[in-house]
């Protein structure tokens, strides 16, 4: 049974920001430690943009996660699939539902800014089904919570060095995901990539 | 009235019964608002507001204190939320560069290793190799009885 949602607001930052910021993935695992404090590659395909990821955390002395594929669509769309538990054996809402989520940012032309929004779609078995809103809210939660640490970052370095400023994600000594895409579309040169999702 | 350069034991005068009306040189020459030095909690960062807007983070180590601006020199974290680790590195919380109490020089970006199979396969566009000596730049301060008088830097207003 299938239940799709989004989640949508608007990011005080331009585009080329936001998507940086997603890409900067030298950020995961310390500023949003909270969450995850451990990410690693499983296995990553350039040419298609796709990281197997595995990011995990420390509950009663064991660690636990989630293996999650990742891809880049350039230019500013994310997608997150094929979520599975870590260790396999742990018993998680994973076994029984399958999650898949797009993420896709568009500007905002008359402020500049970015319009996010996060598309969820969860194929749940029927007894999970009355529990379905409650893992929406859990969903939509954790999500404005990441995003909230994510913009107080994108705040604190436009105050410092502009709000247009994405000469450091630039720079050549940056590491950030699937950077030649990143330039491609952000970076010197670039055309406005504005478009509706 | 005493007063004692950075070079100094900083938790020694910290006992000092003496209490000053102002700073132990001209007044322009520090900034406005002292750190009281009892009130520093140790093995952690302690971050201070000068005045003119200015913060820092101050850290004590053994026998002195280490104070920066509170903003990490690669994309500006906040400092003030920084981590001491053992072994006397600042860790930025941010992207989690780690720099030297002793010298503010970039000891360590974890992410080197964390992220290393992506680093390694990464574009051309990618160039570790021309990475910018990152660096905390150490404030001068003095101390006077309780109070920590912080030296503004050159240039700086």
């Amino acid at each position: 049974m299938r239940h799709r949602f989004t989640v949508e607001y608007e990011i005080d930052c331009p585009v080329a920001i936001a998507v940086a910021v997603y890409l900067d993935a030298e950020h995961y695992v310390f500023l949003h430690k909270k969450y995850s404090d451990t990410y690693e590659v499983l296995s990553y395909e350039p040419a298609t943009r796709k990281i197997l990821i595995r990011e995990s955390w420390q509950l009663f002395g064991l660690r636990i996660g989630q293996i999650c594929m990742t891809e880049y669509v350039p230019p500013a769309e994310f997608l997150n699939y094929d979520i599975e538990p870590y260790p396999r054996w742990l018993p998680s809402a994973h076994h029984v539902m399958k999650a898949r989520t797009r993420l896709v940012y568009t500007e905002i032309p008359e402020r500049n800014s970015t319009w996010s929004m996060l598309e969820i779609e969860l194929d749940l078995p029927f007894w999970l089904w009355p529990f379905r809103r409650w893992i929406e809210k859990a969903m939509t939660r954790l999500k404005i919570e990441k995003d909230e640490q994510d913009i107080d970052m994108i705040r604190r370095r436009a105050a410092r060095f502009g709000r247009e400023n994405n000469s450091i994600y630039l720079a050549d000594h940056q590491f950030i995901l699937h950077k030649d895409d990143y330039l491609r579309h952000f970076g010197p040169g670039s055309k406005p990539i504005t478009r509706s999702a | 009235m005493r007063s004692a350069d950075r070079s100094g034991d900083a938790s020694a005068r910290a006992a000092s019964p003496e209490t000053t009306g102002g700073p132990p040189g001209p007044p322009d020459a520090f900034y406005p608002r002292p750190i009281e030095l009892s009130g520093l909690r140790r093995g952690t960062v302690n971050l201070r507001d000068l005045g003119e807007g200015v913060q820092v983070v101050v850290v004590q180590g053994p026998g002195r204190l280490h104070v920066f601006r509170d903003v990490c020199p690669h994309m500006g974290g906040p400092l003030g939320e920084a981590t001491v680790c053992k072994d006397a590195t600042l860790e930025c919380p941010w992207h989690g560069y780690r720099f030297s109490l002793d010298t503010g020089r970039l000891v360590e970006n974890p992410n080197e290793r964390i992220m290393a199979e992506l680093r390694r396969r990464a574009p051309a566009c990618f160039r570790p190799e021309n990475t910018p000596r990152y660096a905390l730049a150490p404030l001068a301060y003095q101390v006077v009885g309780d109070q920590v008088y912080v030296q503004r830097r050159r240039n700086e207003p």
